[in-house]
């Protein structure tokens, strides 16, 4: 059964929170940092009826396992900070001003603070689409890979080419030296089945090599006069 | 006022509220249901994406789900002050109540806030942060709430005081 779009994306969404289960797993991710594709991954996730219940289910397994990672992580991280160096630490009379430096504060957006010209011209600025510049690829062609095409003489055509020069030589001896090249075209294709189109082409062809030859002016061509003759 | 409008509204709130939630935003916004949901984490990303320019992203406040406006992490090391507008001596205190909770298997007291504080009297800070909504008080004991999470990265703050502590005790 072909797969909608939103079990594709319940698919990917399902396989990006598997390795990153596994990444944790194998050490390779830190669980206390937050899950980065986690919005991107639910944003594209259209909760429909066309996804599988058991694979919804195997969402959420992942999910809780990386939950588990995350909670374990913590709680390791807090009971590894040693009591008695807590202890030499609180006992430091200047425990606190020494610790200002590593504080990782979190400052939110003030917008009052800002001035109004300053404000209006993010909000301008928002609304207008940012375009993607240009990127610059160097190829290395020394590790390209470039496909040659060797057209080799198209056997078939030959032997058509060659069935053909019988065919004429043998209406031209039994009727007369010269024949309209209409009729020539409709006996062929009569007698070969190969199609008309094929046959004219084949004939220019034993006309520039020298096979046929074609007579009559490019008037008379028109007129539907030219008569063909085997050289 | 377009949507960007309203976001920009709803993620610098300060005060008793910071930030929005979702269902705030969706309400705001006159998004409905699953698909409203999706439509606005799409113009969060959209939003964030385009704040960026400015120095500013979209963040979300684990602890309580709240999102809001903070700085780029480059910016943000570049001009380090604490969001108690300059306040050093509520943001010691506050620190003060963050390591008595990590010290204590239980809620700390206020005299255990008070010795690590060093100060004979810290009732004005306490009342000063149970103002801005950081703490609850009760029977002398000081309870964190979930708005410390638009103050301080708790978990890197954990990370870096037992590298602190590795290093210097």
């Amino acid at each position: 059964m072909k797969k909608g779009t939103s079990q594709l994306t319940l698919d990917y969404f399902s396989g990006q929170l598997k390795n990153i289960k596994n990444n944790i797993k194998e050490g390779k991710e830190d669980p206390l940092l937050p899950l980065k594709d986690y919005i991107d991954a639910f944003n594209q996730l259209k909760i429909k009826k066309d996804t599988k219940l058991t694979d919804s289910i195997d969402v959420f397994h992942s999910l809780c396992d990386i939950f588990d990672y995350k909670v374990s992580a913590f709680k390791s991280l807090l009971y590894s900070i040693s009591s008695d160096k807590i202890q030499s630490f609180l006992d430091d009379d200047e425990c606190l001003e020494k610790i200002v430096d590593i504080i990782p504060w979190v400052s939110t957006v003030d917008l009052v603070r800002m001035s109004n010209q300053f404000l209006s011209h993010i909000l301008v600025m928002m609304e207008k689409e940012r375009k993607e510049l240009p990127s610059c690829v160097i190829d290395d062609y020394n590790k390209q890979e470039i496909e040659f095409i060797l057209h080799i003489e198209d056997k078939l055509f030959s032997e058509q080419k060659k069935a053909i020069i019988k065919e004429i030589s043998s209406v031209l001896s039994e009727k007369s030296s010269k024949m309209n090249i209409n009729e020539i075209i409709g006996l062929l294709d009569e007698k070969m089945k190969l199609g008309k189109v094929r046959i004219f082409v084949i004939l220019l062809h034993l006309i520039q090599d020298g096979n046929l030859e074609l007579t009559g002016t490019a008037e008379k061509a028109v007129s539907k006069n030219n008569m063909v003759a085997l050289s | 006022m377009n949507e960007f409008q309203i976001l920009s509204y709803l993620l610098s709130r300060r005060g008793d509220i910071i930030g929005a939630d979702e269902n705030t935003m969706m309400k705001k916004l006159g998004l409905k249901g699953d698909e409203g949901l999706h439509q606005l984490y799409a113009l969060l990303d959209s939003y964030s994406n385009k704040i960026e320019i400015f120095g500013l992203k979209v963040e979300r406040n684990p602890l309580n789900g709240y999102w809001f406006l903070t700085y780029l992490d480059e910016l943000g090391e570049l001009t380090t002050v604490n969001p108690f507008s300059g306040r050093t001596r509520i943001a010691m205190t506050f620190i003060s109540i963050l390591i008595a909770a990590i010290c204590n298997d239980t809620t700390p007291s206020m005299e255990e806030i008070k010795k690590i504080r060093k100060k004979k009297d810290i009732t004005r800070d306490l009342k000063d942060l149970e103002e801005l909504g950081l703490i609850e008080i009760e029977k002398g004991l000081v309870r964190l709430t979930e708005k410390v999470g638009f103050y301080i990265d708790v978990i890197k703050f954990l990370e870096k005081f037992k590298q602190y502590l590795e290093k210097n005790y």
